[in-house]
């Protein structure tokens, strides 16, 4: 019953020791720092993707509300530049 | 006789597809957060350091499970590749699309988190054996079918020429999951095996949390490429439904 205790409880000492990481702080926190970065990037490259596009669409809409641009042609931008970024 | 086939091809119906992916995206990360917080408590915070590696040991906890999911990601994506061509869903292929990015990431993270974990224990960054160097030709593979898929005009061209790439590189992933066993490496042997594994339970089910919150990343990430992908590919038939109901005399 006490051993499942000590899954709640750190093993640090204090908060240097769990900085320095015994002599391997800067191979631990690096590899957590390219972790960060790696999947950080990766979710603000999709969200940015998404912004472009759902921008690109707002201003077809625009377009196509004013009756500047009919459906036949904004149909055909689309399937022309569609899977493009 | 229809009747189970309809439900099995339930989603490759675009729309379908699309709503599914919009409804499980945004839970899958909560899902991922709610996985990591734990798996990160139990790994570098309440864990004792290691008998002999000490502290270093605990790259683990972010080096096998993005391993597990950039090997785990390329086995779906010719799973998904495979059910396009075989019963001709355009969806599928999308899905597989969806995924690359995401197990790219892995696989680099697979190779640096490596590297990191190598240089203190190993003395040195990298090493040509079975293991690594397999894990790096299935970096160059993800690589290569991004590049592929962009390098098409044609949308349907680029699913079956990305299809072809993956299905014929898939039998790099049981060369990677084997190499510790058919060759001599400095890489070590798998710890976790069917018959049990060797770790102490709370590193066990460290390990465990971790590779579930990236499971639970990669598909809510993927689910929003995906629905990304679909909207772009679909958008200009979405305009033609305007063609009928509204202006002809814009036109």
């Amino acid at each position: 019953m006490t051993e499942w205790l000590t899954w709640f409880q750190p093993w640090w000492p204090n908060l240097a020791a769990f900085f320095a990481m015994g002599k391997h702080g800067v191979y631990v926190w690096g590899s957590v720092a390219a972790c960060v970065l790696a999947l950080g990037l990766e979710q603000w490259l999709l969200a940015a993707r998404i912004r472009r596009w759902q921008a690109d669409q707002a201003v077809l809409q625009t377009l196509h509300s004013q009756q500047k641009m009919p459906s036949s042609l904004i149909s055909i931008v689309n399937s022309a530049t569609k899977d493009r970024p | 006789m229809v009747h189970w086939q309809r439900y099995v091809f339930w989603f490759a119906s675009p729309a379908r597809a699309q709503v599914l992916a919009q409804r499980v995206s945004g839970p899958l990360m909560w899902l991922a957060v709610l996985l990591l917080l734990p798996g990160l408590w139990l790994g570098f915070v309440s864990t004792p350091a290691d008998g002999v590696q000490g502290e270093g040991y605990r790259i683990i906890y972010l080096h096998v499970p993005a391993s597990w999911m950039a090997m785990f990601s390329y086995a779906l994506m010719a799973a998904w590749h495979a059910t396009g061509l075989i019963w001709r869903t355009k969806v599928s292929h999308l899905m597989a699309h969806a995924l690359a990015p995401t197990g790219a990431v892995f696989a680099l993270l697979s190779l640096v988190t490596g590297a990191l974990w190598g240089q203190p224990m190993w003395g040195t960054w990298w090493v040509w054996d079975a293991r690594l160097t397999s894990s790096l030709l299935l970096l160059f593979l993800y690589i290569g079918y991004l590049f592929l898929l962009h390098a098409y005009d044609s949308p349907t061209r680029a699913d079956k020429g990305c299809a072809l790439l993956c299905l014929l590189s898939v039998v790099n992933l049981p060369i990677i999951y084997f190499s510790v066993r058919w060759w001599n490496t400095l890489h070590q042997g798998a710890t976790i095996r069917p018959e049990g594994a060797s770790m102490a339970a709370p590193m066990l089910a460290g390990l465990l949390l971790m590779t579930l919150a990236a499971w639970a990343y990669t598909a809510g990430t993927a689910m929003r490429r995906f629905e990304q992908l679909l909207q772009a590919r679909e958008a200009h038939t979405q305009w033609l439904g305007d063609l009928t109901n509204e202006e002809n005399r814009v036109d």
